[in-house]
């Protein structure tokens, strides 16, 4: 264990204090721009298909940012508490930073009406727009700043991590697999898995800076054009790692904190070390699979597409998933807040990568692309998978280790927020299987009949399942507030990680 | 089988196969729930665990590999099959222009319109390109169905092999974001 001063342990404590709050202030604002978006489809309310198209942006950059953050920022306050010294400074500039790139694609956003989608899918925001320049530069620089931040956090924590452990072919844990020898310094899981989730961030955020220096060098020189197919590559390059790893931060904390309720300790060991550095190559190549409909995209990659999504599945559930299920079965865990929030989160990562690679098939992407069966897999990834996995951390890190059992109130606002979730996915699911395109404004136009019947009342019902997610999301608040107050609670958690 | 059973066919497959799916996650949940709080030795957990990941981890590479290679059977991309019949489809900021003639140099001066006729039964390829941003050509029929799709990208022509096997009025519905109408592009194709 790491020795660190209780000086320091407060520092990232307030840290990761900061984080939450903005979490928690952020969520539910992003969630309802996507209730108003849900609202307008349902025809519950008129909303100009301008203000759609902002709201969409928003929602989809808007909630990529945070949830990436967020995952970041909580694997860097287990890494700094745990393992290895970060700095807290850094920590803070980060996240003024990244304040600073999300306050500025609000007000690209909402006033700036910028909306050509979270892909900002080339060449649409510089064709026809319904905003102004200055929309476009303030949301590409906002993104740049953002994207700086993230590479500056990654950077800082895996120079940190490979100083502590002897470089980086130990961070991937090929010490492991040496005959004969033993590693010399256990490598704990949540090391390896940051590193193998971070080397990709890496590689998206360049993928990004040099589709948004091309974006600016184009907004100042219009005459400039270049080739859609590989401007669309690096942003589906950047979109689906960033999506990808957000996850993958997320199930090193799961790595980390269950053993703790469970009582069984996870180690590093050779399967564990194969498992996770295939994971990485598949978290690089799979994206692929968002180019099936470009039929000029060369063949290979195509396959390399569905081959890569294929794999995936096999690390996720035979290694992770049966880890969990070797955590919990006959363990007598206490069923607390922590425990029960990780379960249904894992169970959400696998439904909705499930239907991913149901969509990842190139023979059913011809009919399921681009229709609501793309929102429904990633939201069901993020909404039912990221989601329980961040409230897990957030009880984790709030609540007094005594409270083995978890509060009734808490864990009602749980199941309401499950259900109010399963319940709003659906209408996603059954909208990609009746064919419903998505990022259409309104169905209310569309000439033909099934399409725009169908696609408005799914719209419509989902948005009352958003008020019962929502109120689920409500009395969790509640809790979390009452612990983040009590200086009972704090006092009690410098204790217990001195 | 004719087409429009196949699409609805593969529709539901789609619905069936990730109900499995979720079926074995809820089930997987329930098991742990019922059966966490129950008293057994560690290392015969762990060695049942063990045992059933290593059944697991054979079971479902083979099934994946199948499903790889079965599903390669079924790639949209082939270009070795004859055309009866070649359809140039020009999409733009909002709309479509659907003709027999090849595209010309200046795609502003391109003729077509967005309501088209063609004879069932036979091959048409479709070759689709984009005047402005990305847009992508999806073909519905009368029930409401999506039955095949390409992208429509500036600069670049997507060839579409599709055989329209019922009579009937089809729409065109764009399926990628393209901007303020989206939701309005609109075309048909009456299949004689």
């Amino acid at each position: 264990m790491l020795a660190l001063t209780i000086k320091e342990k407060k520092q990232q404590k307030k840290l990761i204090n900061i984080w939450v709050i903005t979490f928690l202030l952020a969520f539910p604002l992003l969630i309802t721009l996507g209730l108003l978006m849900r609202l307008s489809q349902g025809e519950v309310t008129e909303t100009s298909p301008i203000d759609f198209y902002m709201y969409m942006t928003l929602h989809g950059l808007g909630m990529i940012g945070v949830l990436f953050s967020f995952a970041f920022a909580g694997l860097w306050y287990l890494v700094s508490t745990r393992f290895v010294k970060l700095n807290h400074k850094l920590g803070y500039f980060i996240y003024i930073l990244i304040l600073i790139g999300l306050i500025g694609l609000t007000i690209a956003t909402l006033i700036g009406k910028y909306g050509p989608g979270w892909y900002m899918l080339y060449p649409l925001p510089f064709i026809n727009t319904f905003w102004k320049d200055w929309a476009t530069i303030l949301a590409t620089l906002s993104l740049i700043v953002m994207g700086v931040a993230w590479l500056i956090g990654i950077l800082h924590v895996l120079s940190a991590m490979a100083k502590e452990y002897g470089g980086f072919s130990n961070l991937l844990g090929w010490q492991y697999l040496k005959k004969g020898k033993e590693a010399k310094k256990e490598l704990p899981p949540l090391i390896m898995i940051t590193t193998i989730a971070l080397i990709p961030g890496i590689f998206a955020v360049i993928a990004a800076a040099i589709l948004l220096i091309l974006f600016l060098m184009q907004v100042f020189e219009p005459s400039l054009s270049f080739d859609a197919l590989m401007m669309k590559n690096l942003v589906m390059f950047f979109g689906h790692i960033v999506a990808n790893i957000t996850m993958y931060c997320a199930v090193g904390w799961v790595y980390h904190i269950l053993p703790e309720f469970t009582g069984r300790k996870i180690t590093t060991n050779k399967v564990l070390v194969y498992s996770w550095n295939a994971t990485f190559f598949l978290i690089v190549f799979a994206f692929f699979h968002h180019m099936y409909m470009d039929f000029v995209q060369p063949l290979p990659f195509q396959i390399l597409g569905q081959l890569a999504s294929y794999a995936s599945p096999i690390p996720a559930t035979a290694i992770t998933m049966f880890t969990v299920i070797s955590q919990l079965y006959k363990s007598k865990v206490n069923w607390g807040e922590v425990p029960l929030m990780f379960l249904i989160g894992v169970a959400g990562w696998a439904i909705g990568g499930f239907a991913a690679v149901v969509d990842s098939t190139i023979a059913f992407n011809s009919v399921l692309h681009n229709t609501l069966w793309v929102p429904a897999h990633f939201h069901t990834y993020m909404l039912m998978g990221v989601i329980p996995f961040i409230l897990a951390f957030l009880f984790y890190i709030t609540s007094s280790k005594n409270n083995v059992n978890g509060s009734l109130f808490t864990k009602l606002g749980f199941w309401i927020f499950t259900i109010g979730s399963y319940a709003f996915l659906l209408m996603f699911y059954l909208g990609g299987v009746k064919s419903i395109p998505r990022r259409y404004s309104s169905y209310a136009g569309v000439q033909l009949e099934q399409v725009s019947d169908i696609g408005k009342q799914l719209a419509h019902y989902a948005s009352y399942m958003v008020y019962v997610l929502l109120l689920g999301l409500l009395l969790m608040y509640i809790s979390i507030f009452m612990r983040l107050i009590s200086k009972k609670s704090e006092q009690e958690y410098i204790a217990e990680i001195e | 089988m004719k087409h429009s059973v196949l699409i609805s066919t593969l529709h539901n497959t789609i619905g069936f196969i990730t109900l499995i799916g979720v079926a074995i996650v809820i089930f997987t949940v329930i098991f742990l729930f019922t059966t966490s709080q129950s008293n057994e030795d560690k290392k015969i957990i762990k060695e049942k665990v063990y045992g059933l990941r290593r059944k697991y981890f054979w079971g479902l590479t083979t099934l994946l590999t199948i499903g790889f290679f079965t599903s390669l059977v079924y790639l949209p991309y082939d270009k070795s099959e004859k055309a009866d019949e070649t359809i140039y489809v020009l999409s733009f900021q909002w709309g479509w222009k659907m003709a027999p003639e090849p595209f010309v140099s200046d795609l502003n001066d391109y003729n077509g319109k967005n309501e088209i006729d063609i004879t069932a039964n036979e091959n048409i390829k479709f070759i689709i390109t984009s005047k402005d941003v990305t847009h992508s050509f999806g073909i519905y029929n009368d029930k409401g169905e999506l039955l095949s799709q390409a992208q429509a990208m500036p600069g670049y022509n997507n060839e579409l092999l599709y055989r329209f096997e019922k009579k009937g009025v089809y729409k065109v519905l764009c399926m990628e974001y393209c901007g303020i109408a989206h939701a309005m592009m609109i075309a048909t194709i009456n299949v004689n």
